[in-house]
């Protein structure tokens, strides 16, 4: 009797769309003798089965007898299926120790025995008082006992005294159920082999993450952005650890690798990996938002529905062959439209380029014109405006900003204004307080409106202090007459570190990055410099973008000297720098040679000190030592 | 500050005020009517490309995607000097929120010189910028 536990069916019909009373049948046809025998063993068995019997009667139709809504159920199923999946193996513990009890059973029994699918494919080999034996020796009498057949021994273990492995072929969990009772090993005893669905478990840990990072590093293209995840489990360097892309736990692990190595990730190869359930798949679109071609062949999807959860990806290419939704579609028409209607920007399904749907003449524009860096109303201001922002940018980066004074207009105005959502990172608290914002504005509106150059510049001063990066700057002038200029900048600063303005404080204090518009007004000074009229001050969060390019090079574009010996604050080009260097051109001249030297300002200005003020020849000086190794660490501290 | 400083700067954040709630709602939804806004000879500055002359305003921002915008600040200043003595001039900065059709949400700061042209208000330079507009050029 006991061979019907071989169909590893107690309580496990959640595998299988059959009944008891079908497999009764067959047995039926066997002679009297073992008939009876059979009848009163399956008395038994029935009697511990009853509870679980009912249920199942009620709740579980025999596939072929789906009615409305069948779909639905079948969804539902399909899920419980999953998430018991994990639990497969512990239902059936109960009933193992069963088993061992009946082993009176009969022997070399002819009865023909099927082995219930595993929708994971993956099985559950226990041979019971397998520790008995050396493990080579045991699986060289299985091996000799299967022939021709081979099979490998998949994460082999022991549970007490009984080893346990597991195997990933069907054909083979059969052969090795039907060598049951056949094998006897050389101290006469018999090997009982019991196999049933089930899948190894695997705890994810910070080990087995690092693990699959690695194998995902070396399965990645960065060239194409592609990455090819094929038969993940049967990677080499994933051999002794079951990690199956089909358990939605690995499958999130591996999304949160990509999240945090690859975002960028374009294509994505997922075939051979047995994957059955997509529902933790709807993260995906969030998380790699250039994800656009995604291979799914030969998997276990079992419904086109389940499909739904990829459709917030803007797919243009999947490959669904081998998966056995495919085969409900009546035909590759039906198929094709369905998946089409589910994903509308795609260009290719299973490897073939699909004809362009014909829409509706309402095609709107839903790109936007590309960026370009920099517009000027007038080529004539180029110069201007560039020496203008240099020279600006350069005080208000330094220690002092006392030397802006030269830069504004005796009634300047000047206000700040500041983003008042956060899109991420550090608050903006340090500007709040100033901010200028009409819409949130009752009463005086002059409030915050710094007015005077000597209250513009001390306001300016008590701003933290800043390093801007000058090549994320976009510039737009758009009025260029003799008497008035306005421009707009936009880009990255970086607020210094309280190490970095006064030498204390925790080096290891987050870098916190700020995007700013500035529009200035200016006119023209009597002397032939410029000053500001109106200035306007926007600060907010970068986005992930303007963070992930800021301070980075841009290798397109030459990078741009440190400018040689820096003009007189603020002031036309043709101004002539006088013989005697004034304190704010020292300050600049600091702030320069510390950038190209890296030295730390005190050493910049020792420096500059020593060569009396000639920039040119601090800097060949500065490479001279440094090139003998003769400036101390210290000058690099900051 | 004195009192008639403060008057215009009353004045000029009122307008401003006003002259957003048109703009915005103009832009999202009644582009067509857009390009009365602007002087004849008014400049639109679209993220550093450049357009002139009103016809040709109303034709670019016709072409660009639906869009929706979130004004969130705003500030404002009048300019007061000789060059623009007898005219009326503010300056206006606004920044939020915005959505181009099928595009994700993205911070844009705009701003405007508008000038008094009669008794009407008009755009003498309108420059908009999405706030990462570079960041994003070259991974477009």
């Amino acid at each position: 009797m006991s061979r019907r536990g071989g169909f590893g069916g107690r309580g496990r019909n959640w595998n299988q769309n059959r009944h008891n009373s079908g497999s009764s049948n067959n047995w039926s046809h066997d002679g009297d003798n073992r008939f009876t025998r059979f009848q009163d063993a399956q008395d038994v068995e029935d009697f511990e089965r009853k509870p679980k019997n009912t249920k199942r009667h009620v709740s579980f139709k025999p596939s072929g007898v789906v009615g409305r809504g069948g779909m639905k159920n079948r969804n539902f199923q399909l899920a419980i299926k999953a998430r018991l999946e994990d639990d497969e193996e512990m239902a059936d513990f109960g009933f193992s120790k069963a088993n061992h009890s009946k082993k009176n059973r009969r022997k070399g029994s002819p009865v023909p025995r099927k082995l219930p699918p595993s929708s994971a494919g993956w099985y559950m080999v226990t041979i019971p008082f397998g520790r008995k034996y050396e493990k080579d020796v045991l699986i060289r009498h299985i091996l000799t006992a299967i022939s021709p057949e081979i099979f490998i021994p998949n994460y082999w273990k022991y549970e007490n005294e009984d080893a346990v492995f597991y195997v990933d072929d069907a054909k083979i969990a059969e052969r090795l159920m039907q060598a049951n009772w056949e094998i006897q090993m050389p101290d006469g005893f018999k090997l009982s082999i019991r196999v049933r669905p089930g899948v190894p478990q695997v705890q994810i840990d910070a080990n087995v993450k690092e693990r699959m990072k690695l194998v995902m590093a070396k399965r990645y293209n960065a060239a194409t952005k592609a990455l090819d995840l094929t038969k993940f489990h049967a990677d080499p360097d994933l051999k002794d650890i079951f990690c199956a892309l089909s358990r939605p736990s690995i499958m999130l692990a591996a999304i949160d690798i990509m999240e945090a190595n690859i975002p960028d990730l374009e294509a994505l190869n997922l075939n051979d990996n047995r994957i059955h359930l997509l529902d933790h798949f709807k993260c995906m679109a969030k998380k790699l938002p250039n994800l656009k071609i995604l291979y799914l062949a030969n998997n276990r999807i079992q419904t086109s529905i389940a499909l739904l959860n990829l459709k917030t990806i803007p797919l243009i290419e999947i490959m669904l062959e081998g998966n056995p939704f495919k085969n409900r579609f009546k035909n590759d028409a039906l198929y094709k439209s369905d998946i089409r209607r589910k994903f509308p920007k795609l260009r290719k399904l299973d490897g073939i380029e699909l004809e362009p749907e014909i829409g509706f003449d309402v095609a709107e524009q839903t790109t936007l014109p590309p960026a370009k860096a920099s517009f000027l109303c007038d080529a004539a201001g180029a110069d201007v405006v560039r020496q203008f922002i240099e020279q600006y940018f350069i005080i208000y980066d330094s220690a002092n900003r006392q030397p802006l004074l030269d830069a504004y207009h005796e009634q300047a105005m000047l206000s700040l204004s500041v983003a008042s959502n956060s899109y991420q990172g550090a608050r903006l608290n340090n500007y709040f307080d100033w901010s200028r914002n009409i819409l949130r504005m009752a009463g005086d509106k002059s409030r915050h409106i710094r007015y005077g150059r000597l209250p513009v510049v001390s306001f300016l001063s008590e701003l933290p202090k800043t390093q801007h990066d000058p090549q994320s700057f976009s510039v737009d002038l758009t009025l260029f007459t003799p008497k008035l200029i306005n421009f707009v900048v936009t880009g990255v600063f970086r607020e210094l570190s309280k190490k970095e303005q006064y030498g204390n404080g925790n080096p290891d204090s987050p870098k916190i990055m700020r995007s700013f518009q500035r529009v200035f007004m200016i006119v023209p000074m009597a002397n032939g410099g410029f000053c500001i009229r109106n200035e306007m001050l926007f600060i907010s969060n970068p986005t992930q973008a303007q963070s992930k390019m800021a301070f980075k090079p841009r290798p397109a574009e030459p990078i741009q000297p440190a400018p040689a010996v820096p003009q007189v604050a603020p002031a036309v080009p043709n101004v002539v720098t006088s013989p005697v260097v004034d304190e704010s051109t020292k300050l600049q001249m600091i702030q320069a040679l510390s950038t190209q030297s890296t030295m730390n300002f005190e050493w910049s200005k020792k420096c500059l000190e020593e060569t009396l003020w000639d920039y040119n020849r601090a800097i060949n000086v500065f490479t001279e030592l440094h090139k003998q190794g003769k400036i101390p660490p210290d000058a690099f501290a900051k | 500050m004195d009192d008639a400083m403060r008057l215009k700067v009353e004045q000029c954040s009122r307008t401003a005020e006003d002259f957003t709630k048109l703009y915005y709602s103009s832009v999202d939804k009644r582009r067509h009517q857009l390009g009365k806004l602007y002087l004849d000879n008014g400049l639109l500055v679209w993220n550093g490309c450049g357009v002139t002359n009103r016809d040709a305003i109303q034709k670019y921002i016709l072409d660009l995607p639906a869009s929706e915008h979130n004004l969130q600040v705003l500030d404002a200043q009048p300019v007061v000097d000789d060059a623009v003595s007898g005219q009326l001039t503010f300056l206006i900065s606004a920044a939020g929120t915005v959505k181009f059709q099928d595009n994700p949400m993205r911070p844009f700061q705009q701003n405007f010189i508008i000038t008094a042209q009669g008794d009407k208000w008009k755009i003498a330079s309108d420059c908009y910028r999405l706030q990462d507009s570079l960041s994003t050029v070259k991974s477009d």
